[in-house]
């Protein structure tokens, strides 16, 4: 499983859980809030190919939702 | 430094202001992997890592100056907008209270603008009426010559 620690004080938890609704038909997640953290995990990547990729993918889709909703 | 090499950054969060750091990022989402994270634990610096994606035009370094130029303009808008917060805030409510109508006008929404408006030019103190360039003199005063020394046609 991969995992991706978003700093609480700079995302949002709003951007993490509609980035996480955005990307669920791709890959299966998992999130929880610890110490000033949001933890993501994900599993299961639809897409092999994107595997290396997904996760900055992911990590940038979540920043642009936190300039955008902020 | 390689093309496709990350670059970090840490940025101090007194000269740089978060919103302006994410501000700055979102600038760079297209062409590159962004993320950030704390500096450190008893900091409110924040790192930024920049991972230029497969088949961006400039390289590592040339992104990080881009970067940190975008980062500089991006803080002093953001520093000029809460500066001017209370104005834009006053010249809005205005625009509004005003395309209402003169049924509004007299109401209680003219009385809060007219209040508002009071405590912000009370905020602002008596500076405006300082002329220290000499720009509210009249231009005959400022260019008026001594008596006798006229000029001949």
């Amino acid at each position: 499983m991969l995992a991706i620690n978003f700093d609480g004080s700079i995302y949002n938890i709003k951007a993490v859980k509609k980035a996480i609704s955005d990307y669920r038909g791709l890959a299966d997640f998992s999130w929880k809030e610890k110490k000033g953290c949001i933890a993501v995990g994900i599993d299961n990547i639809r897409d092999k190919e994107l595997k290396a990729l997904f996760v900055r993918e992911f990590s940038n889709y979540v920043l642009s939702l936190v300039g955008a909703l902020k | 430094m390689g093309k496709n090499t990350s670059i970090e950054m840490k940025l101090d969060a007194a000269c740089y202001p978060k919103e302006a750091v994410i501000s700055t990022c979102c600038q760079f989402l297209a062409d590159n992997y962004v993320f950030l994270e704390k500096a450190g634990s008893a900091t409110d610096d924040i790192k930024v890592t920049l991972t230029p994606k497969e088949g961006a035009g400039r390289s590592a370094r040339q992104i990080k100056e881009v970067f940190q130029n975008a980062l500089v303009s991006n803080a002093l808008r953001y520093n000029v907008s809460q500066k001017n917060k209370d104005l834009r805030d006053y010249i809005i409510k205005s625009a509004l209270v005003f395309s209402q109508g003169s049924a509004v006008k007299s109401g209680s929404a003219l009385a809060d603008l007219e209040k508002d408006s009071k405590k912000y030019l009370a905020a602002q103190g008596d500076d405006w009426k300082d002329d220290p360039l000499g720009i509210a003199i009249p231009w005959e005063e400022k260019k008026k010559r001594p008596a006798g020394k006229r000029k001949k046609c």
